[in-house]
């Protein structure tokens, strides 16, 4: 696994296309995933979670990106989120004394609302992982940096450095393959030297980590100071007074994905407020 | 005009001056090598004439504007672009169009002056079909290419390359030379070349050699190449060309003094 | 907030060392614990907290916190709550514990930042998902103990080795000398 380490080494999973998902201004893709989001963690209830399943199930579709892609990131998480629910209902009885006892283990007591709130916790998380999926595979990681920046540009005009932040993601962003490379002429170095960077314990793995990650972080601060002075005979001085390469125009589509959108969280807010499950 | 008038420089926390009372002027439109050996102070002359670098004593004035003062660095940076060593250390976007116009958004322009700035850059150096590349899958000559379009785009009046080519094999390096040559001429481009390799002093109208924090040269190719005592004090080698053509002549045969290309050399042997 | 070139650049260059850490799989250490994995991809957020101040922390913070939630390598990270806002701490505390320590030498005040900044991370994750509901609090007890102080024990060396290294390479800290 580590020697795998190549300049290739992608932490966007942006998968170009021009379906309906992929045309929306990256505003209205980051904006209506933040309202979905902050939706699934207020709301809470099988119906409203049902029908926002089934809502990302309908974007997927829309996205034209393979379902089995999708689905094979999901499945080792379904693993994890099946230990998790089971120790959810093991270590439930503190959390609901009024609730019947189901079995005992030890001194602890299964109840039904352990099950409850793990079957819930199960689907809010397989819809969260849906959602982050379609916005990371229809949209750049720089796009929608720019898209954040513009969002929240009331917080400018509040003395918030936006342009400074969204300069530092896309500067994290570059330098990741740059970094790997280093990192790649590290480990081959170690190599020679007849290290086995993959085997032993955790003291072993932790000894022979420090000789590789040390090195790259030392090396960060030589590029930082050519970058400084890189950017400064650039003209940089600061966000204020820059302007953008890059704009973004909403079109009717981006109207129409924002009703839907609405009308989808709203009925996630209802069901959850108005039905007792 | 870039305009040094006695200048100084001790880097921070250093008891001993990198330049020593340095007083010279780059007039626009020239084409000029700065030499001189690791250490002589050439790239503290470079960052100095656009304040990234504050004299400790004397003054500069880019085109009339102090860089002591915060106004005035942004005027000589402004006219004053600089093209560094390693190019992947310049670049801050992730893509070969964002990261040209890094300089253009610094310097305030609206999009659409930008995107002309750009394309123009890119077109300039030949790389516009690159545009929409990651910067991550370029060669090392394509990232050149990238940072010089990157300051191009920010129309300076004078350039200055850093030492920007030496990490570049010879005829990437012989190419971007000649790029910058034709840029020079079409556009009256001011070129500042600091390096310490001689071969790059082919196409500069004037030479200047800096030692140990001194200028102890300022004049023509032409005429430094005649003084090999004063190369070699400095720690410099004549460019190659040269060398054999002194060697030939040592040996009697008859050959031009300022030799152009190894051809030349070879139709004179075979004469 | 003080954002100058140099720490948005120190910012950015340590948040692509976290992203690193997590994409190449180099910042997990298996632990033997049903859990798997310790983690050191906070670490840059701890050095980004001592080098720079809690500013450089915060967004070195933010941008691991950020990729976490978008890589989801565990599910509970899928929830934003519990990836991305306690990692928003790891550096401020750092930095605090760091400008706090110093004075009884560089490498105690580094090996101490480096323990509250790794507490932050472990502690907090652990309470906001047991807050949220995902883990019960017995649970999170044990994953606590089996993976903080195996991952305090390497930020620290990892750390103390970086700000030794630094200090050697650019007299960072020369007033404290090499104690």
């Amino acid at each position: 696994m580590m020697m795998e380490v190549s300049r290739y080494v992608t932490i966007g999973r942006y998968v170009p296309g021009d379906s309906v998902l992929h045309r929306l201004d990256p505003r209205t893709k980051l904006l209506t995933f933040g309202l979905l989001v902050s939706t699934l963690l207020v709301v809470k209830g099988y119906v409203p979670y049902l029908l926002l399943l089934g809502f990302a199930v309908v974007l997927l579709l829309l996205s034209r990106i393979p379902v089995r892609y999708v689905l094979a990131g999901l499945r080792p998480a379904l693993w994890v989120l099946a230990i998790l629910w089971v120790f959810q209902i093991i270590f439930s009885g503190s959390s609901y004394p009024d609730h019947p006892t189901l079995f005992r283990l030890g001194s602890w007591r299964a109840t039904w609302g352990g099950v409850h709130a793990g079957a819930l916790n199960v689907l809010r998380i397989s819809v969260l992982y849906l959602l982050t999926s379609l916005l990371t595979l229809t949209a750049g990681l720089v796009e929608l940096a720019d898209a954040g920046e513009m969002l929240l540009s009331p917080l400018a005009r509040l003395g918030v450095p936006l342009n400074e932040v969204a300069l530092v993601f896309t500067i994290a962003l570059r330098f990741v393959p740059t970094l790997a490379e280093e990192l790649e002429r590290l480990v081959k170095a170690q190599i020679s030297r007849g290290a086995r960077l993959d085997e032993g314990g955790f003291l072993g793995r932790a000894r022979r980590l420090i000789p590789l990650v040390v090195p790259l972080f030392l090396s960060i601060f030589d590029r930082a100071e050519d970058l400084i002075l890189a950017m400064e005979a650039r003209c940089y001085r600061g966000g204020r007074g820059r302007s953008k390469a890059v704009a973004f125009a909403f079109q009717p589509l981006d109207a129409l994905a924002a009703v839907v959108v609405l009308a989808v969280v709203a009925a996630a807010w209802l069901t959850g407020l108005m039905l007792p499950f | 005009m870039i305009f040094l008038d006695d200048v100084s420089y001790r880097y921070p926390g250093s008891d001993r001056l990198a330049l020593k009372g340095i007083s010279i002027s780059f007039p626009p439109r020239e084409m000029v090598g700065v030499v001189g050996p690791n250490g002589s102070g050439k790239s503290t002359l470079a960052r100095l004439c656009n304040g990234l670098y504050l004299p400790t004593s004397g003054r500069v004035l880019v085109d009339g504007h102090d860089t002591v003062s915060r106004q005035g660095r942004w005027e000589a940076r402004r006219r004053v672009g600089m093209v560094f060593q390693n190019p992947d250390n310049q670049m801050v976007a992730t893509t070969v169009w964002r990261d040209v116009a890094f300089g253009p958004e610094n310097l305030g322009w609206d999009r659409a002056e930008i995107r002309r700035r750009v394309d123009e850059a890119l077109e300039l150096v030949g790389i516009r079909d690159l545009a929409s590349a990651p910067i991550h899958l370029l060669t090392p000559g394509q990232r050149h290419l990238v940072a010089l379009a990157g300051v191009l785009a920010m129309k300076p009046s004078y350039l200055i390359l850093d030492e920007a080519t030496v990490s570049l094999d010879a005829d990437t390096r012989a190419s971007v030379l000649r790029m910058l040559g034709d840029i020079h001429q079409q556009r009256g481009l001011g070129v500042i070349i600091i390096t310490h390799d001689m071969s790059e002093l082919a196409l500069a109208d004037r030479a200047v050699v800096l030692d140990a924090g001194r200028l102890c040269f300022d004049g023509s190719p032409r005429e430094l190449f005649r003084k090999p005592d004063l190369l070699r004090s400095a720690g410099l080698e004549p460019p190659p060309l040269h060398q054999l053509a002194a060697e030939l002549r040592r040996l009697g045969v008859e050959v031009p003094e300022e030799p152009r290309t190894i051809e030349e050399l070879v139709a004179c042997l075979a004469r | 907030m003080g954002l100058n070139v140099r720490r948005i650049v120190i910012s950015g260059l340590l948040g692509a060392v976290a992203i690193l850490l997590g994409a190449t799989g180099l910042g997990f250490i298996p632990v033997p614990t049903p859990a798997a994995h310790a983690t050191i991809m906070h670490v840059p957020a701890v050095i980004g907290g001592v080098l720079e101040g809690p500013v450089v922390g915060l967004l070195v913070g933010l941008i691991f916190g950020l990729f976490s939630f978008l890589r989801a390598t565990n599910p509970i990270f899928a929830d934003p709550l519990v990836a991305i806002l306690p990692r928003l701490f790891i550096g401020v505390t750092s930095a605090y514990a760091y400008r706090g320590l110093r004075r009884l030498g560089m490498v105690p005040g580094l090996a101490v930042a480096a323990t509250v900044g790794t507490l932050t991370n472990t502690v907090l994750v652990l309470a906001m998902a047991v807050l949220r509901g995902y883990l019960p609090a017995p649970v999170a007890w044990a994953v606590g103990f089996t993976h903080g102080v195996p991952e305090i024990i390497v930020a620290a060396l990892i750390t103390v080795a970086v700000g030794l290294g630094l200090a050697r390479m650019t007299g960072w800290e020369a007033k404290d000398g090499a104690s």
